[in-house]
């Protein structure tokens, strides 16, 4: 995935960051588990905000113990027990992550490609145990919306919302994997707003080294201007507007969770509120970037960007 | 309405008459949009993207925007009228350019009243979190090192402020 759905780490209270570090790496101890070691690899934080919604979306909670890793092998970190919800995010990882490549292996050229031709009998590996596990079904429903975006995108139509409708379908999905009723649907809502808002931000975030190579950007399609090889200011604003919406939305669904963690609460909250709008005003504006989130270093073209984005801690 | 939709008003207020210079698909376009269905938005979107890709001009991009703004797309809806407001001669410009303001508006104000929401939720439910506790702690009468009632599901037990947040 992409790593844009983080936290704000200066506003978080120690004993959310706690908590959180210890899902993040109770998922990746868990992706270890279910869909071999290479999986750990894939770990991101998207995955993580995954695992805390379907928490507060089911009750369930988490077992932390202080353990060693092969990460940090000297000191021990909090990390929560592998439980149902870490589980099914393991396994939704390396499907993801196995069509991800997939994807890459039939757009990309170069290098891009040769990387993908490496890592792919290793997510195939981690996709073959996904579904053993008994995940055959999500995998049929990714493999279907990723051929349907890949025909979405390769018809090259005039729309960013589309396409990022079609990936937020898939994410709704995923995330509403094994519920039903009303909390099937609102898990569904999330995932939908949370996959729309990841895909336009990418495309902003792309946008100049997509330009530059000559590759597939929804941003480029709906402009129609092949001479604008990075996005003007105006157009920076629109998107704002547009990712914002999306972040509306998105609140009146987290407002209907119910959940007694207060920490998972004010996680969640963080995340709405203070991460992801921060994560929009540095990709669009390069701003709103702070010391305690380092290696955040992509170039992506706007004059004023200092900070890109990145993954694990 | 306008709970489900927050620019119901601003389309309803789309003139169902077209420009002069409309082409018969934009004409038929813009009575199917005036009716505000989902069904009508589907046809006259069909309608448009089967419209010659050389006839386009700001007519067919503003009900382009139209149409995304009625799907729930704001970015394409964004990027369709701000086109439009481009090619627009200046008897059509107004109409493109109010729904174009119409749309940055909304959402950028409920965006902004969602944050005051958290913020006014934040503070209703924790009186003395913001440094240390208030003097109406019965732990610590505000001399805590820091904050020992506060909590994001309101203040505890010992909160007696006048807010009436106990």
């Amino acid at each position: 995935m992409y790593g844009y759905l983080r936290t704000h780490v200066p506003e978080l209270k120690v004993r959310q960051q706690e908590y959180y570090r210890a899902v993040y790496c109770g998922l990746c101890r868990t992706m270890g588990q279910c869909t071999g070691q290479c999986s750990r690899m894939t770990l991101s934080y998207d995955f993580t905000l995954f695992a805390l919604v379907r928490m507060a979306l089911t009750g369930e909670t988490v077992t932390v113990r202080s353990r060693r890793c092969i990460a940090h092998p000297l000191r021990k970190r909090p990390m929560a027990d592998p439980n149902s919800t870490l589980r099914l995010c393991a396994n939704a990882s390396a499907i993801l992550a196995h069509h991800k490549v997939k994807d890459d292996l039939r757009d990309e050229r170069g290098l891009k490609r040769t990387a993908a031709t490496a890592v792919s009998p290793f997510t195939a590996s981690m996709r073959r145990r996904a579904v053993k596990a008994g995940y055959g079904d999500m995998d049929s429903g990714v493999f279907h919306a990723m051929k349907e975006l890949w025909e979405l995108e390769t018809s090259r139509i005039p729309s960013v919302d589309e396409p990022a409708t079609l990936f937020g379908e898939l994410m709704g999905k995923t995330l509403a994997y094994g519920l039903e009723g009303n909390t099937a649907k609102l898990a569904h809502s999330i995932g939908l707003h949370l996959g729309r808002f990841v895909y336009i931000l990418d495309a902003a975030d792309d946008y100049a080294e997509d330009m530059e190579h000559r590759r597939y950007n929804p941003l480029a399609c709906l402009y129609g201007d092949p001479a604008m090889t990075e996005l003007s200011d105006r157009k920076r604003e629109e998107l704002r507007i547009a990712l914002l919406a999306e972040l509306s939305e998105l609140e009146r669904a987290f407002d209907l969770l119910d959940t007694d963690d207060p920490d998972l609460g004010g996680l969640l909250s963080n995340i709405l509120y203070e991460g992801l709008p921060r994560q929009v005003e540095r990709v669009l504006f390069g701003s709103a970037c702070d010391c305690a989130q380092k290696g955040q270093g992509k170039k992506t073209g706007h004059p004023r960007r200092r900070h890109g984005k990145g993954e694990r801690s | 309405m306008t709970e489900l939709h927050p620019l119901y008003g601003a389309l309803t207020a789309v003139s169902p008459v077209p420009a002069v210079t409309a082409t018969p698909a934009e004409r038929k376009a813009r009575g199917l949009l005036s009716r505000h269905t989902p069904e009508s938005t589907a046809t006259a979107l069909r309608t448009l993207l089967d419209t010659d890709r050389h006839a386009r001009g700001a007519e067919w991009y503003f009900l382009m925007g139209v149409c995304a703004l009625g799907q729930g797309h704001p970015a394409d809806a964004q990027a369709h009228l701000d086109h439009a407001c481009t090619l627009a001669t200046p008897e059509a410009v107004s109409e493109y350019r109010t729904l174009y303001e119409s749309v940055r508006n909304v959402f950028e104000k409920r965006r902004s009243s969602d944050k005051d929401d958290k913020d006014r939720r934040d503070r209703d439910h924790a009186c003395c979190s913001a440094e240390d506790c208030c003097e109406c702690c019965f732990c610590c009468d505000g001399d805590g090192d820091g904050i020992c009632c506060e909590g994001p599901d309101g203040c505890c037990d010992c909160c007696d402020c006048s807010d009436g947040c106990n």
